[in-house]
């Protein structure tokens, strides 16, 4: 077993040795190889995770824990850093290590004079460390800790170029909002941990080693026997993590401000890795939360909110970056819509494997759409306003060729990935609507998903066509740039287009992912296939959207109208005014707070220390009126002194 | 000097100062009479007088000097009426009149003569003290020398002109106030009989006392020893330079070496003090 | 007796000393100065032979002589003094030589350095939805409010602006 050890331990260790080497040379100015460790490293993870998928994970027992470093030991307790290897880490993994480093060979084209080459991969490097480390985490605690890594290397990333005002306020008002969420994040963690120690399977341990996995597995079903009111509160705090992490109702806001960083940051981050975090967490919690039904469904309503109303926004969008943005956000309801069938109870396992899959496709797809957005924004001189241009079929056809993959996959057309992976997720949703209890909520989620996705085909393909066909408009700012991407970058983009096409029908219909994933300790083998109308009707919807879309595409703009329509545009190019919203309740107040503080600090508190500060000048001052420097002066003084005592003397009477 | 002597013995005898007419204070022997403290007030109003006029208008001058006379004939009414205490006390008056003249006077060479009058009063003092010596030795060091340095300097420094520094003085009401309060602190603490010691062993006589048992004629101060009276010890006056002149290299042999160790030091400061900075000798 | 003779002599070593000591507060003139000085050592050397004739011993005397000694060299020391003074400056007052005053420093103000950092290029999203720091009202949700309340489908003459 040591090989897998050493495995395990390589995929997360080659990418930290690689962002400590571009720290390194960041900081020595050399930057023109950075490129090098940042990839070799990435490569030689993702070989790491495929080897270990290859070689049978984890075995018969369905899960191994690998130890590592002792991190801490103070008194009885002791942090233990170590790796959990099973079924759904491995997918994850495989999946992460390979996009990041498909990625990473991007960037080295698409970041090349960019003053801050080495800083960038060095974060980049950062990142892969922190997410990897999250997903083979084997402890609850491990993984908020490397959580908030990932979520401050989002921040790095996202505001790379910090000089920008908009990227910064955008990095912070990303790190903020996961903040918000991940405080609700460590209070469903503390009191899990109390939880665990009030069972007789945690009473005896320490309060670090509660949070091992396998000992939350072990006390659920106690908690929920005793404690179901308890349990309940943690599943919904621990929900409330995973929707900050990746963009849910009302924690959406930060993602499409999470554009301002560089194209291959929003790839890797935005669309395939940092946000699955909180899928991953709550299929990682899946033993726990099915447990409790009601947060389930709660998650189901939040990932249906979601999934409309983003795909709602994006219909409006006039930037290529915001409507794949938005649309990430859609496609992560979906799989929080997914995950929200698990509350019914014999459905936890399907769910589960329904909402992996599709993170896997989607993480295909979507990578390779921003990609292919790169590709343009690089070619059209870093402007990615669709007004700007069109009918670019010309001059980047590759680029064209490969977005039509992902638009395709994205929008649900068969044979391609999305096409299995969503239907996996509105087949869940349909066997959950059939349930006694719960069955009247999913529904009204199916419909949502329905309705979902024609608009995500709608808006897919508005955007391609708008694009790449119409009337050829380059913009001015293009200069020489606009021309085909080079082949570092479009060998990347090949490999995730194979995936796109390819990933689907490999895993989905043959059952390959559920048979593995379910090998997971906490989720039990299930006979699951499709009903038939859900596969037709998706295919029919997925159709008639790109029909719908390219109809929208051609239409010409209308600025000034006063319909209805256009006021709806208005309200869905404004956000829904959930920002505005945001804004006046919470952001300004604070702000007025700030100020007032501020003043408050400079008026009242800076004075007053500046004033007892003061005091011993003032003392000075005096004091310094009596060195005169004349001698007349002194001899007064001394003769003053001198006539003083001489009377005291005598006043006393004794000699 | 075996005159004074006998006058001393019966100047004693004869004046008993219980006896004495008093025109202030209580026939309480010794107590000191409260007539002085008027005659210090009166002498400092009239010093702040007399440098007020110097400055600003003759009759306040004069009207100072009138003061000051009149606190010199006051204070001749606190003494007893013998031939003695009444030239002392006229050394006495003429040395402060040289002092205060000293303290107002414009032209600084009349002020070296007002300085020169009051130490050649306090020479006088120490004379009838029978420390004839110790006064021959001031009137030399300070009424020659330093007089005589002090005229060098100021021609060195001043030529002939009057400058603005020696006719301005510093806060004189200030300093005249200074001046009186210590005064009076200095008469209170005079004013009590019984803490001045009148009989006072020399304690560091072991010297002198063994060239004594070598040679008994010598003229030494008697020992105390049981038995000896007080008037035996009272008869005693140190009037011979030869008794200082033994007690100084005997008694006190230290610190006279020492001394002589501070002029040979003095001098060769003075003298490196005084040289131009480029290391001529001047 | 005695003890007034004594007790006079001692009033008019003090005397001489308060007046020597008015005189060195009072004179500006740095010989005479000194001269005080000299006044009031020679008041102490009353004193002291005052008490040597109340005491019948030469104590007194022994110190005044020690005293006349010590005035002798500081009056050496002195006048070297003078005269190296006057070469420095050539005058004999003392308020020339004021140069050990302490001079009041006006309060430093902190400086503030600011920082010009040249302008990059950088790529520029379209912006999307409102900024609410710059539009704080939205104006066309008033008007739909409006709209609304009275007439669900007249269209307004209003003219929505592009954020």
């Amino acid at each position: 077993m040591s090989n897998l050890s050493l495995f395990a331990w390589l995929v997360p260790i080659a990418p930290l040795v690689g962002c400590i080497w571009c720290a390194i040379l960041a900081f020595r100015g050399e930057a023109k190889f950075a490129h090098v460790p940042a990839i070799a490293s990435l490569l030689l993870s993702a070989l790491m995770a495929i080897s270990l998928l290859a070689l049978g994970g984890p075995g018969t027992e369905g899960y191994a824990v690998f130890d590592g470093y002792r991190y801490l030991q103070i008194g009885g307790m002791t942090v233990d850093i170590s790796l959990r290897i099973d079924a759904l880490c491995l997918t994850l993994l495989t999946v992460v290590t390979s996009i990041s480093a498909m990625i990473a060979i991007y960037s080295k084209d698409y970041m090349h004079d960019d003053p801050g080459y080495a800083r960038y991969f060095a974060v980049f490097c950062g990142f892969v460390f922190s997410m990897t480390m999250l997903v083979l985490s084997h402890n609850l605690l491990m993984l908020y800790a490397f959580w908030e890594g990932v979520g401050t290397c989002s921040y790095l990333l996202i505001g790379f170029w910090y000089r920008k005002p908009s990227a910064a306020r955008a990095a912070t008002k990303a790190f903020m909002v996961n903040r918000i969420a991940d405080t609700a994040f460590l209070f469903g963690i503390l009191l899990l941990s109390f939880a665990v120690g009030q069972t007789d399977v945690g009473s005896g341990l320490n309060w670090f080693a509660r949070l091992d996995f396998q000992n939350i597995f072990d006390a659920a079903p106690v908690l929920a026997e005793k404690h179901s009111g308890l349990l309940t509160t943690i599943a919904f705090l621990i929900m409330i993590g995973a929707i900050g992490k990746s963009a849910q109702f009302p924690f959406h806001v930060w993602l499409p401000d999470a554009m301002e960083g560089p194209t291959p940051v929003s790839a890797l981050i935005h669309a395939a890795t940092m946000v699955t975090a909180g899928v991953y967490l709550m299929a990682r919690m899946a033993p726990l939360t099915a447990l409790t039904p009601s947060v389930l469904t709660t998650v189901a309503w939040l990932g249906g909110i979601t999934s409309l109303i983003a795909a709602v926004m994006a219909l409006y969008q006039d930037d290529l970056k915001r409507v794949l943005a938005y649309s990430t956000v859609s496609q992560l309801g979906y799989l929080f819509m997914a995950l929200g069938a698990g509350s019914v109870k014999e459905l936890v396992s399907v769910a589960v494997v329904a909402a992996m899959f599709h993170l896997v496709t989607h993480a295909f797809f979507k990578a390779l759409l921003f990609l292919s957005a790169g590709n343009v924004m690089h070619a059209m001189g870093d402007v990615i306003d669709m007004r700007e241009f069109g009918g670019l079929k010309r001059v980047l056809p590759k680029t064209h060729v490969l977005f039509a993959i992902g638009a395709a996959a994205l929008a649900g057309l068969p044979p391609l990935a999305g096409f299995f992976s969503k239907d996996g997720v509105l087949g869940v949703l349909a066997e959950a609507s059939s349930d006694t209890m719960v069955g009247g909520h999913f529904k009204l989620l199916l419909g949502v998903g329905f309705l979902t996705a024609l608009l995500t085909a709608v808006y897919t393909s508005k955007a391609f066509f708008k694009t790449f066909y119409g009337q050829e408009k380059i913009p001015a700012a293009a200069g020489h740039h606009a021309h085909e991407a080079s082949f570092t970058m479009l060998a990347p983009m090949a490999v995730l287009a194979v995936g796109a096409v390819f990933v689907g029908i490999l895993l989905g219909p043959t059952g390959a992912i559920a048979n593995y994933v379910t090998q997971t300790p906490g989720l039990h083998h299930g006979e699951h296939s499709e009903p038939l109308w859900i596969l037709a009707l998706s295919a029919i919807i997925a159709v008639a959207g790109v029909f719908v879309g390219y109809v929208l595409s051609t239409q010409p703009q209308t600025a000034n109208d006063a319909s209805l329509a256009s006021k709806l545009a208005e309200i869905g190019r404004n956000r829904l005014y959930i920002d505005w919203f945001y804004n006046i309740a919470f952001v300004q107040p604070l702000e007025w707070a700030g100020r007032f503080l501020a003043w408050f600090d400079v008026a009242v508190v800076e004075n007053t220390t500046n004033s007892i500060a003061g005091i011993p000048r003032l003392v000075g001052m005096v004091g310094q009126r009596v060195q005169t420097g004349r001698i007349t002066a002194y001899s007064y003084l001394t003769a003053v002194g001198i006539a003083a005592v001489a009377i005291w003397i005598v006043m006393q009477g004794n000699w | 000097m075996e005159s004074l002597s006998f006058a001393w013995t019966i100047g004693q005898q004869a004046f008993d100062p219980s006896n004495l007419p008093l025109v202030f204070g209580d026939r309480n022997e010794g107590h000191f009479s409260k007539v002085m403290l008027l005659v210090i007030a009166l002498g400092a109003v009239s010093y702040w007088l007399m440098q007020r006029g110097v400055v600003k208008s003759k009759p306040m001058l004069w009207t100072g000097v009138g003061l000051f006379v009149l606190a010199a004939l006051m204070s001749f009414a606190a003494i007893p009426t013998d031939l003695e205490s009444i030239v002392r006390m006229c050394f006495c008056i003429l040395g402060i009149g040289g002092g205060f003249g000293f303290i107002i006077a414009r032209e600084p060479v009349h002020a070296a003569l007002g300085f020169a009058t009051a130490v050649l009063s306090t020479c006088g003092v120490m004379f009838m003290q029978y420390a004839y010596f110790v006064s021959a030795a001031t009137m030399i060091v300070y009424a020659g020398a330093t007089i005589i340095i002090f005229l060098f300097v100021l021609m060195f420094a001043q030529q002939t002109k009057l400058r603005v520094y020696d006719v301005e003085l510093t806060r004189p009401a200030v300093a005249a106030f200074i001046g009186l309060s210590l005064l009076i602190a200095i008469a209170w603490s005079v004013a009590g009989p019984e803490e001045i010691l009148p009989i006072k062993l020399d304690l560091t006589r072991e010297k002198s006392l063994a060239a004594r048992a070598k040679d008994p004629e010598r003229e030494l101060p008697p020992v105390p020893r049981p038995g000896i009276t007080d008037e035996q010890v009272a008869e005693f006056i140190p009037f011979k330079t030869s008794g200082l002149g033994r007690a100084m290299y005997t008694d006190y042999l230290l610190a006279v070496e020492l001394a002589g160790t501070v002029l040979l030091v003095a001098t060769i400061g003075a003298i490196a003090l005084a040289q131009k900075p480029d290391g001529g000798a001047s | 007796m005695n003890i007034v003779e004594t007790q006079n002599l001692l009033l008019f070593g003090g005397t001489l000393f308060a007046i020597g000591l008015i005189g060195f507060l009072t004179r500006r003139s740095l010989i005479l100065m000194f001269l005080s000085l000299e006044t009031m050592l020679s008041g102490v050397s009353v004193n002291l032979i005052a008490f040597s004739k109340l005491h019948h011993n030469y104590q007194g005397q022994v110190l005044a002589i020690m005293i006349l000694t010590i005035a002798a060299c500081e009056a050496a020391i002195a006048l070297a003094f003078v005269v190296s003074l006057y070469r420095r400056k050539p005058t004999l007052d003392v308020r020339a030589w004021d140069e050990l005053s302490e001079t009041i420093l006006p309060h430093e103000q902190e400086v503030e350095s600011e920082t010009n950092l040249p302008e990059e290029q950088f790529p520029s999203l379209t912006p999307a939805g409102l900024d609410p720091l710059v539009r704080p009202i939205p104006s066309s949700v008033d008007v739909l409010l409006h709209e609304s309340k009275q007439h669900p489908s007249a269209s307004s003459q209003e003219v929505t602006q592009r954020v």
